[in-house]
């Protein structure tokens, strides 16, 4: 690309940026934020609903201009609902897809909602704590996140919302069926509560499979970092309810606690067992690890998931001191592809992308160990 | 779980393609996902790779509804939507239902499907507040049905769950007498 041509668009981008978008990328999610206090093993909890309106077609069979008619009428009931008063609303034709990916990475909106050509909205708190997504595989699909594990608390502010959402739409659902959702996997409650979580000891031990036959059975699934059809990476576990028509919120939301509380005991005790057998060996991969992060030219995305994990692991462990844990899950935020490239202006290139990144961790690291 | 190659384009899907591109006038290698591949018009249509979901429900409505074979038998088969329009057929293609009318044209179809999914095929959980305030009848019969299933199956955890709720249900009723 010629350099006026280049300036030109880039120039156009910026134009084009949402007025409040930078809002969310210059902030740490409060979810993140407040999980310093908690423990690293359960990272964060998020509950979301799938809501469909009567009539009118799903978004995989309607027409654009009737999924335009569903963004209307979610735009006038957000309108209307004051813990809604302080969203901001973004169309989905506004956002630079760019700016999709970011929020992709920060988990605001799923893979395939930024990846549709369909008409969509997107509504978010300011501290991105409760969000709406209109017209992804259901008309509305409305989240509630939390900091560590906190399923009660996500069910209590996500049915706030729904309650709230239900007064002002005509939200599909019947007795028998319950709430009717496009996938009959979601059918009934609409319901998927997970949790984010940490295992390295587990996977170190080669034990995660083992661990996941035992703790899960059919009604709980355990899947990669950005959900759905993704891969683990910086082993980190996505666990949520399978099931979702028979049982009611509660059940399904204790059920899933007892099963994320067994995984993070066995993760202690894996821990424990490494430090009691392999101290050595276990120092030696966490310093390597660090080695690698304070020096390294050139680092992927999944390179870094890969030490950072290790680096937590050592805090957690006392092994390495002077790291601080929400800073190494900040730098989880910020190296990812999309918000290299607002945050600080990297070129789309991944190689260009993997020299910045190591550059970036070099002094992040080196600054504060 | 095996370590594969990651998309170098999103850095967050597996790899499933190896494309050579021109960057600087030398030829590259790349290892990129379907969905980036299928972006950058990569991909023709119908060589896309099927969807998990829609791969699951291949195999469950094959299982449930039985094989292709036997599918001309299908109660189904030749129904459509009122509302939507869509036939029976697309669902079982791609496993979504078009509107939440289809939920009332193909209940019997989807029934077993339910059931076979979800080890039920009657909601018990919340339902919409307006609802609450004129229909807030909790069917106790029907729960006592889910009850008596769960322990013939020796699903003890679930029947646990039954009878907690009733408990509760009944309580409540008792409480307003």
């Amino acid at each position: 690309m010629k350099n006026s041509t280049k300036k030109r668009s880039e120039a156009a981008e910026k134009e084009a940026i949402p007025e409040g978008l930078m809002h969310y990328f210059n902030q740490v999610p409060v979810w993140l934020d407040r999980a310093a206090e908690g423990d690293n093993i359960i990272l964060s909890t998020r509950i979301r609903l799938a809501r469909n309106l009567t009539k009118l077609p799903l978004p995989g069979q309607a027409r654009r201009e009737q999924l335009k008619s569903v963004i209307q009428k979610v735009k006038k009931a957000v309108g209307e609902i004051k813990i809604c008063r302080e969203m901001a609303l973004f169309s989905k034709d506004d956002l630079p897809p760019l700016y999709k990916n970011a929020f992709v990475e920060r988990r605001i909106i799923s893979p395939a909602f930024s990846e549709a050509d369909l008409p969509g909205l997107v509504a978010i708190d300011p501290d991105e704590q409760l969000g709406i997504m209109v017209n992804e595989e259901d008309h509305l699909r409305i989240q509630a996140v939390q900091a560590g594990l906190s399923l009660h608390e996500a069910w209590r502010q996500i049915s706030r919302l729904d309650d709230e959402l239900s007064e002002h739409l005509d939200v599909a659902f019947t007795p028998q069926f319950g709430y009717l959702t496009s996938c009959p996997t979601n059918t009934g409650t609409g319901m998927r509560a997970s949790i984010l979580i940490h295992l390295p000891a587990l996977s170190m031990a080669d034990e995660i499979d083992k661990t996941i036959k035992k703790l899960a059975p059919n009604e709980i699934a355990v899947r990669g970092f950005y959900g759905e059809g993704t891969d683990v990476v910086g082993n980190i576990y996505q666990i949520s309810n399978q099931l979702t028509l028979g049982r009611t919120e509660t059940s399904l939301i204790n059920r899933l606690e007892i099963v994320a509380d067994k995984f993070s005991e066995m993760e202690q005790e894996a821990r424990q067992r490494l430090l009691d057998q392999q101290k050595v060996e276990i120092e030696d991969r966490i310093f390597r690890s660090l080695a690698v992060m304070k020096s390294a030219r050139l680092m992927s995305s999944h390179e870094f998931m890969k030490y950072i994990s290790m680096l937590l692991l050592g805090v957690d462990l006392e092994i390495l001191s002077g790291l601080n844990p929400l800073e190494l899950k900040k730098l989880m935020i910020y190296t990812q592809p999309a918000h290299m490239q607002i945050m600080y202006k990297s070129s789309a290139d991944a190689q260009a992308r993997d020299i910045l990144r190591a550059e970036i961790v070099r002094q992040k690291i080196n600054s504060s160990s | 779980m095996a370590k594969k190659q990651r998309c170098q384009i999103c850095e967050m899907h597996s790899a499933t393609l190896r494309i050579k591109a021109l960057k600087n006038g030398a030829e590259v290698e790349m290892h990129i996902c379907d969905d980036c591949a299928r972006f950058k018009g990569l991909v023709e249509k119908g060589r896309e790779s099927e969807s998990e979901l829609a791969a699951f429900f291949k195999t469950a409505s094959q299982n449930i509804l039985g094989t292709e074979a036997d599918s001309d038998n299908l109660q189904g088969k030749n129904l459509s939507c009122s509302n939507c329009r869509m036939p029976f057929t697309k669902f079982q293609q791609d496993g979504l239902l078009g509107c939440s009318q289809c939920y009332s044209v193909f209940q019997y179809e989807l029934e077993p499907l339910l059931k076979r999914i979800h080890g039920s095929a009657k909601h018990i959980g919340s339902r919409p507040r307006p609802l609450r305030i004129i229909a807030n009848q909790p069917d106790i019969e029907a729960l006592k049905q889910e009850l008596h299933l769960a322990i013939s199956q020796e699903n003890f955890e679930r029947a646990a769950d039954f009878r907690d709720l009733i408990r509760d249900l009944e309580q409540e009723e008792n409480n307003k007498k």
